[in-house]
């Protein structure tokens, strides 16, 4: 009887932690990653074996119905509740899971009784009360990034979790992403020497508004663009990029300086379409960060440079600044690898260290796997979401919490918070002493 | 980490026992950077084989490497006008057999780079008669030599080795082929030049680099030589390989005909454009 369970057991989450316990031995990676401890293909058989995990989905609009695909996906995962304010997007949730039990109040939804998981995906001025909320109803919490509009609402969402039993997580999708994790593991064990900065950008050409059937309904569908919800770019996208670097870097900046500005977009928003920022170590290593939404030439990156090399991590690649290989060696070398046999592009006129090659791309991953391109507002494919939210439904069943995911999006979204500070008041702006936790390296 | 950044610039190795495959590198050797890969051999026979290689490099370097002043060249060279000096048996052998090449290239492959230069060299003394020596156009070649007896002595059966591009050695054959195949880059266009098929054999490319033009020096005028000709020399020997490659850069197409026979199982073409 079990059996059946068992073979249809979800594949995404199983081959996620599968490939990178077969790259390092298991046991040695997920003592770098130990979020990953509490989601095993063991566990995740075990969990199955029990029951599924009943998800109520608080929030449908676009990220809500993209969770809501993924989550039809999940075979330990079943949606028994949907809930949204407004209608259409209620409407629209509900064809996609029909016979799910639909709230317009997530107080409703919270008192069903035969809800194990709650996912919220509303804006980000709502997050603080209804992770809260939910976490009181003794539901287990996934929420989508940022934590919170404000840093006391941070800490009472932290304090909240630290007094609870449940678990919490936070979409922090790279934390999920294979290419990801396999970087931070090549990081830790020195593939690119010494860490001596960062850099990170995220350039879009969109102008973030969203069109409205009736003026009354602006702030509830534009809501990204008006600070009683939005934090703008900052937590929106700055949050992933931020979060990663301290997970890099394993510290946490302890102040930062900035412009922002609304350059372009000038259609009443109120929060920036420019941003320029300077994170700084206590070390005095920086994080760069930059964002705009008036050009996209840049792309998304988020750069990890080393003593001896660099890893882009959204793109999954590596360069080394000495590259010992011969270009075309390292071609040969995945050609044999790979079972091919063709001509590589070995010989020519001598190399000599005064003609130094152009900085060679090394994949992070074996098998290409999709790079971002950071331009997808809802969500790209295969970037972790997935996985994480998986990880969170097994989570459902077992108890147990994934470590160190709401101490990366609480220290991500201080980060975000202090940075506009800092570009709001126009000064520099230290680390509030009230607002360290246990959990921060400095 | 400290320890990791420490082996790249020593250059790396690493075995794949799954594929029984060993790949090196080293970013700095004889003045530019060697990358091998050894298929089918045992770790053991690999390893040893590739540090014995190291080694060997590193005693070339000081015999022939004419920026360091400490060099037996480099001191050769410095007392150039003083008469017959003492060599070591090794240089000796070399600079015998760079006289051999001369001699069978018509003059071209020269390493003191002037037709009008005389060498004399025997009972364990040189006089180099006022000349310099520069072996750059040679040294590569020797080492492949030593490298394929290193690996044949462990057993190695296939191999390829590519020492800064120019250089190649390639042993039996790639372990999904029945050869080694690689394609001659022209380095001002990137595009492929011609595509050869190595099998027990060596190939040697010559020609000018975009921003690193006229190093080849002809004899016969003392002048560099310009312009875009890249040569390609396939041998059974990576020393002849290497000096044919140099010496195809100099010579008409007649004078290489000529030349060409005089070494066995040689194969050389230019490509001017
Ligand atoms: N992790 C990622 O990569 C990623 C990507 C996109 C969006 N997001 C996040 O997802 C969240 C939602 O973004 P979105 O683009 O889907 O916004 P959206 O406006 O499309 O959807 C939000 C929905 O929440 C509903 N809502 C608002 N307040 C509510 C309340 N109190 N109770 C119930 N429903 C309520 C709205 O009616 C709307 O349908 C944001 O926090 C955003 O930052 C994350």
């Amino acid at each position: 009887m079990t059996n059946n369970r068992n073979e249809s057991i979800d594949m995404g989450l199983r081959n996620f932690i599968k490939t990178l316990g077969c790259m390092t031995g298991g046991t040695a990676l997920l003592a770098t990653t130990p979020w990953l401890t509490s989601c095993t293909p063991e566990k995740l058989e075990e969990a199955a074996r029990e029951r599924r995990a009943r998800i109520g989905v608080i929030g449908t609009g676009s990220r809500g119905q993209y969770h809501i695909h993924n989550l039809l996906k999940i075979q330990i995962a079943e949606i028994v509740a949907l809930c949204d304010i407004y209608q259409p997007n209620l409407d629209a949730a509900a064809k996609l899971v029909p016979g799910a039990r639909l709230y317009k109040d997530h107080r409703k939804l919270l008192e069903d009784k035969d809800i194990d998981g709650v996912i919220i995906a509303t804006p980000l001025g709502t997050h603080a009360a209804l992770t809260i909320d939910s976490l009181e109803a003794g539901k287990h919490t996934f929420c989508e990034k940022a934590m919170a509009l404000t840093m006391d609402q941070c800490k009472a969402v932290y304090d909240k979790y630290r007094d609870s039993d449940r678990v919490l997580f936070y979409c922090m999708q790279r934390m999920y992403d294979e290419k990801y994790v396999k970087a931070f593991q090549m990081i830790r064990t020195g593939l690119i020497g010494d860490i001596v900065g960062m850099r990170c950008h995220w350039f879009r050409n969109a102008d973030w508004r969203r069109e409205v059937p009736s003026p009354e309904l602006e702030r509830l569908i534009n809501w990204r663009l008006y600070r009683e919800n939005s934090a703008g770019l900052m937590t929106e996208l700055g949050s992933h990029q931020l979060e990663v670097c301290t997970l890099v870097a394993d510290k946490m900046p302890t102040r930062v300086a900035g412009f922002g500005d609304i350059v372009y977009w000038k259609d009443g928003r109120e929060v920036y379409d420019t941003v320029s920022l300077t994170y700084q170590f206590g070390d005095g290593r920086n994080i760069v960060y930059e964002s705009l939404i008036s050009n996209k030439f840049n792309g998304m990156e988020e750069q990890i440079l080393g003593k001896a090399g660099t890893v882009d991590l959204s793109k999954g690649v590596y360069y080394l600044e000495e590259d010992d290989l011969v270009f075309g060696v390292r071609q040969l070398l995945t050609q044999v690898r790979d079972g091919v046999f063709a001509a590589v592009p070995t010989a020519g006129p001598s190399w000599r260290p005064e003609l130094r090659d152009k900085y060679v791309p090394h994949a992070i991953l074996k098998q290409a796997s999709g790079a971002a391109t950071g331009q997808n507002m809802i969500g790209e494919q295969n970037d972790g979401s997935d996985i994480i939210l998986e990880a969170f439904c097994q989570s459902c069943i077992t108890g147990e919490r994934a470590r160190n995911v709401v101490e990366e999006c609480y220290s991500a979204t201080i980060l975000c918070l202090m940075g506009n500070q800092a570009m709001d008041e126009k000064r520099v702006v230290s680390l509030p002493e009230e607002y360290i936790i246990p959990y921060m390296k400095f | 980490m400290c320890q990791l950044s420490f082996v790249l610039r020593q250059g790396y190795s690493q075995y794949d026992p799954d594929g029984r495959l060993f790949v090196g590198a080293v970013p700095q050797l004889m003045g530019t950077k060697l990358s091998g890969i050894i298929a089918g051999a045992s770790e053991g026979a690999a390893r040893f084989a590739w540090m014995e290689a190291l080694s060997l490099a590193g005693e070339l370097e000081a015999l022939l490497n004419r920026f360091d002043p400490a060099s037996e060249v480099s001191l050769l060279n410095a007392a150039c006008g003083s008469g017959p000096r003492p060599v070591s048996p090794r240089l000796e052998e070399l600079l015998a057999a760079c006289e051999d090449y001369r001699s069978r290239t018509s003059g071209l492959f020269d390493i003191t780079r002037d037709a009008a230069s005389s060498l004399t060299v025997q009972d364990g003394t040189a006089d180099l008669h006022g000349a310099t020596l520069d072996f750059g156009g040679i040294g590569k070649g020797w080492f492949l030599r030593e490298c394929r007896r290193i690996l044949a002595d462990r057993g190695i059966r296939d191999a390829f080795l590519c020492f800064g591009n120019s250089s190649i050695l390639a042993m039996g054959s790639h372990p999904h082929g029945d050869c080694w195949k690689v394609s001659v880059i022209d380095p001002f266009t990137g595009d492929a030049v011609t595509e050869r098929s190595l099998k027990d054999a060596s190939l040697s490319v010559s020609g000018n680099r975009p921003g690193y033009e006229g190093h080849i020096i002809d004899p016969r005028t003392g002048a560099g030589l310009p312009g875009r000709r890249i040569t390609v020399a396939m041998c059974p020997d990576p020393a002849d390989a290497e000096a044919l490659s140099t010496c195809a850069m100099l010579a008409t197409g007649e004078e290489l005909a000529s030349i060409t026979p005089r070494f066995e199982g040689a194969d050389v073409k230019q490509y001017n454009y």
